[in-house]
């Protein structure tokens, strides 16, 4: 019977320190001030002296935009879009990494077949562009890895045109055509030839590619 | 006596209101100039960064300054200390269910009769998960309820949060540690897209 008694004290004892905690939890918690109510007041900065500052950034950071032709990728949606400033010029369906990973059956390497994300420019223009295939080409298609790079050379498979953007990732053709909106690619992007056509012609040496 | 009354709350409310509204405007100025300011100096390196702006009620995917993509948020909530601005580097995305990469056989694509894709795709992603910042604040992001089993998600997620987050927000006080967490309501696809588009290590403003 005492047994029980203290079990039930301790318990109400428990839960009343808990609520307790709890209530300083979310009085910490529930903080609702603005740290700039106070700036505000303190500096007594004039709305127009904030105003200025305001159109002078903006200026600043429109100066980051590259102008002219750009690129962006979306590697979800595996959509492309042409722009110069704020227009789209063109939009076309790619593929893109397919996320796959493929390990060296000496266990020494491995890749994963995204595609790279983040700022990058063209860096090379090919027209009817032949691929060496990587070592991870052959690795995957249960092959020996050839000792003449002559042995490398595919070509055909990238379409009319390539557009490099560093580390071996291209923008290019495909003959694989039903499976563009797919992630199915090795971190390369496949763009349809009408559309790449248009990309090629459109996009110069150091054009910037954003890829997200 | 009582028109007299009137007269005088209706010149109080009159003479005070422009004086709020300035107040506004100017902490409005002062968000975005700081929000600039952060912009410029993420715009200098050559990274794709992202501004989660609750002002706006709005998630920016943006490089150099340029706008990339944009997402409408539904809702937000904050936990801890205030700010306006805040930098934050994305230390890891925490999920239930983490979405599994296939590994590729050497030679088998060559012995599939049938092609079938296997792929990491968008429909792949969650669409509840936190993003976990370097410094320990973290920003949670859940789908809208809609259907029974968000709904039943959104309710234990919720009673599982009023209960802890108290709790870690006294731990961190104790320790001298600041908490800070944000709740961000999205709706499926976009919640997707933004566990897609985010990168560990990528730098996120949040604009508050």
């Amino acid at each position: 019977m005492d047994g029980n008694k203290n079990l039930f004290k301790f318990i109400i004892g428990f839960f009343f320190i808990f609520l307790a905690v709890e209530s300083v939890g979310f009085y910490l918690g529930s903080d609702e001030k603005s740290p700039d109510s106070k700036t505000n007041k303190e500096n007594k900065i004039s709305l127009n002296a904030l105003k200025t500052k305001n159109t002078a950034l903006k200026r600043k950071l429109a100066n980051f935009n590259p102008g002219g032709i750009y690129i962006v990728v979306d590697s979800g949606m595996n959509r492309l879009y042409l722009k110069k400033g704020n227009k789209t010029i063109h939009e076309a369906v790619v593929s893109c990494g397919s996320g796959n990973i493929l390990k060296d059956p000496s266990g020494k390497r491995q890749w994963v077949f995204d595609t790279p994300m983040g700022d990058y420019s063209v860096k090379s223009k090919n027209t009817s562009p032949i691929w060496t295939r990587p070592d991870w080409a052959f690795i995957e298609e249960g092959e020996a890895i050839p000792k003449n790079p002559k042995d490398r050379r595919e070509e055909g498979v990238l379409g009319d045109y390539a557009l490099g953007f560093g580390n071996g990732y291209f923008i290019h053709g495909t003959l694989y055509t039903r499976l563009l909106g797919r992630n199915v690619s090795h971190g390369c992007i496949r763009v349809g030839d009408k559309d790449l056509k248009i990309i090629y012609d459109a996009a110069e040496l150091g054009t910037r590619i954003f890829i997200f | 006596m009582i028109m007299l009354f009137r007269s005088l709350t209706f010149f109080f409310i009159l003479i005070s209101f422009p004086a709020y509204a300035a107040d506004n405007v100017m902490e409005n100025y002062i968000k975005q100039n700081q929000l600039l300011e952060e912009e410029i100096k993420l715009s200098r390196k050559p990274d794709i960064y992202y501004v989660f702006n609750m002002l706006e009620m709005k998630i920016y995917i943006k490089a150099r300054g340029i706008n990339l993509k944009e997402f409408s948020i539904q809702d937000f909530s904050r936990w801890g200390k205030p700010f306006s601005v805040n930098v934050f580097k994305v230390k890891r995305k925490s999920t239930f269910i983490k979405p599994a990469r296939e590994t590729i056989k050497p030679g088998d694509e060559k012995k599939k009769d049938n092609f079938e894709l296997e792929a990491l795709e968008l429909k792949d992603m969650p669409t509840r998960y936190t993003i976990v910042f370097e410094g320990g604040a973290t920003l949670f992001i859940r789908p809208s309820s809609e259907g029974f089993i968000s709904t039943t998600g959104n309710f234990f997620y919720s009673s599982y949060k009023l209960l802890t987050r108290p709790l870690l927000m006294v731990w961190n006080t104790l320790k001298g540690k600041s908490y800070k967490a944000f709740n961000i309501v999205l709706n499926e696809n976009d919640a997707r897209a933004v566990y897609w588009s985010i990168p560990e290590k990528s730098a996120v403003i949040l604009c508050l």
